[in-house]
């Protein structure tokens, strides 16, 4: 019973992970937690949806709708953050802008798609495994596997590559980076790429996993992997792959012990526990913040 | 002949005016010095120059193009490379990856290995040090590096910020021949210094700034020689 919840956990929790990244990476290279994350999450499901009812095929369809969420992703900081951080306008001015487009996101997916509930293409015709006795579907474990293997390409982008080079100074000092000759627009505009077509492909796998999507559908998946990326310290890769872990699994687990209605607040219960112990989050340190 | 040319360069933040119509000019091949106390903008005036404020009104001219209001990537890439004063390293990268990042503008890799072991044949210290967190390095070591990742992007200019603040004497002298070295390889030096004694020695020509102008400008021998610099700058003077 509790490995179920466990495998169900760890599937969905690789899922938040990949999320988390998305809030890490925007929020390592400008301090600034990114509400809209939630809504761009939505919108790669959404275009996935519509190029398929336009016959492009699954795959394809995936391809744009993950190219697309990233170009948004790149629109939102271009139009609204952008401009406010040539004016040197506090950090909350950014923060309150991006939860007002979070709701115009939400909204115009209303607009075009309407409120209600749609489905979601199968992925691929799924299968049931039994593993020591545990009931898992093929979905979860190529939701899992993809998801594993899309942190691992990021982690190594940033890593070893000389635009992860660049990232990584922007992060530490926007000045130090563009007098160095980095061209610091595109770094922050390739990060908010990576961070939309990220959290578009987590939200392809978890819509294939459940199968429904509708506009709001990025609100608590967001909320959750926001909490995941500050539970392990946020701006950390890894910490976000911890915390997503540990969401999905203590909400499956709780799902089964309390009943799913209960699963939501459980995210946050562990959050604020862990925080109260541990204020930077499970590997974030004190006094990194930049000044 | 003139490699960097100011005209007339006016900068301020808000209502307060930074830079009050300041012209200099760096010739190719001279260590050019610029000194002056607290406030008298030769921070603004680096920062005019790279790009990183914008001014409001004047020239800055790099090689006879006007370069003013150009974005500070665009301007290394044009052959001026800072050096920052203190802390201008990124503490949270390797040493070896400060140099990269220093190289940001050269896309070809033989060219940044080479100049990696230049910096490294030049800096021992930094060769042994390569893999260490440049935060947890000591401010002279923090120094050579600022120095030697402004190399790294094979500048004809080269601004140096204050690099002997918060030096100890013996390691301010070693800096002092550093820059020596590096103008001898046909690196043109436009340095700032509150350590005026040692920045007039080591140039052929300075500027002496106040208060957003340039209150005297000269050779270095009459400035060395001019009482209002010796009364101001210079402290005792044996």
């Amino acid at each position: 019973m509790i490995l179920q919840q466990a495998f169900n956990g760890l599937a969905l929790g690789m899922a938040y992970a990949l999320i988390a990244v998305g809030y890490s990476l925007v929020f390592g290279i400008l301090r600034l937690v990114n509400f809209s994350h939630g809504s761009v999450y939505a919108f790669g499901a959404h275009m996935v949806i519509l190029f398929v009812s336009y016959h492009f095929g699954l795959a394809p369809a995936i391809i744009l709708g993950v190219v697309l969420t990233g170009l948004l992703g790149i629109l939102i900081d271009k139009m609204a953050l952008s401009p406010l951080r040539k004016k040197n306008s506090p950090g909350i001015s950014s923060l309150i802008t991006t939860i007002g487009i979070s709701y115009i996101i939400q909204n115009l997916l209303m607009m075009a798609f309407g409120s209600e509930k749609k489905t979601f293409p199968e992925l691929f015709p799924s299968k049931m495994i039994t593993i020591a006795g545990a009931q898992v579907s093929s979905m979860q474990i190529v939701m899992f596997i993809a998801s594993v293997i899309l942190l691992l390409v990021l982690t190594l982008l940033v890593k070893f590559t000389k635009i992860g080079l660049a990232m990584r100074s922007v992060e530490q000092s926007e000045k130090i980076a563009s007098l160095m000759g980095i061209n610091t627009n595109f770094i922050i505009a390739f990060t908010f790429f990576l961070g939309g077509a990220s959290a578009a492909i987590a939200s392809i796998l978890i819509s294939g996993y459940y199968q429904i999507v509708y506009p709001t559908m990025g609100f608590v998946v967001g909320l959750k992997a926001f909490a995941a990326a500050v539970l392990g310290g946020i701006g950390l890769f890894h910490g976000s792959i911890v915390g997503g872990l540990v969401i999905g699994v203590a909400e499956a687990i709780a799902a089964s012990l309390f009943g799913s209605a209960y699963r939501d607040s459980v995210a946050f219960i562990i959050l604020i526990l862990v925080l109260v112990i541990r204020p930077a989050g499970l590997f974030g340190k004190k006094g990194i913040e930049k000044v | 002949m003139s490699l960097l040319k100011v005209v007339d360069l006016h900068t301020s933040y808000g209502k307060i005016k930074a830079l009050r119509g300041i012209s200099l000019e760096v010739n190719e091949g001279e260590i050019i010095s610029l000194i002056g106390s607290n406030g008298a903008g030769k921070s603004t005036l680096l920062g005019s120059i790279t790009g990183i404020v914008s001014p409001a009104s004047g020239k800055v001219l790099f090689e006879g193009k006007d370069i003013t209001n150009n974005r500070p990537n665009e301007i290394v890439r044009k052959g001026i490379s800072i050096s920052l004063e203190g802390r201008g390293i990124l503490p949270r990268l390797t040493v070896e990856e400060n140099l990269r990042v220093g190289a940001y503008s050269i896309s070809n890799k033989n060219e940044i290995k080479a100049a990696m072991e230049e910096m490294y044949q030049m800096f021992p210290r930094l060769a042994q040090r390569k893999k260490q967190l440049a935060g947890t390095m000591s401010g002279g070591e923090q120094q050579m590096l600022a120095i030697a990742r402004a190399l790294m992007s094979k500048p004809k200019l080269l601004l140096l910020d204050e690099p002997s603040l918060g030096l100890a004497p013996n390691l301010v002298k070693q800096i002092f021949q550093m820059i020596k070295d590096i103008n001898q390889k046909g690196i043109s030096i436009l340095l700032i210094e509150q350590n005026a004694t040692m920045a007039l020695r080591i140039a052929n020509r300075a500027y002496v700034l106040e208060n957003g102008i340039v209150k005297l400008s000269g050779t270095t021998e009459h400035l060395l020689n001019h009482s209002g610099v010796k009364k101001a700058y210079l402290g005792e003077v044996r």
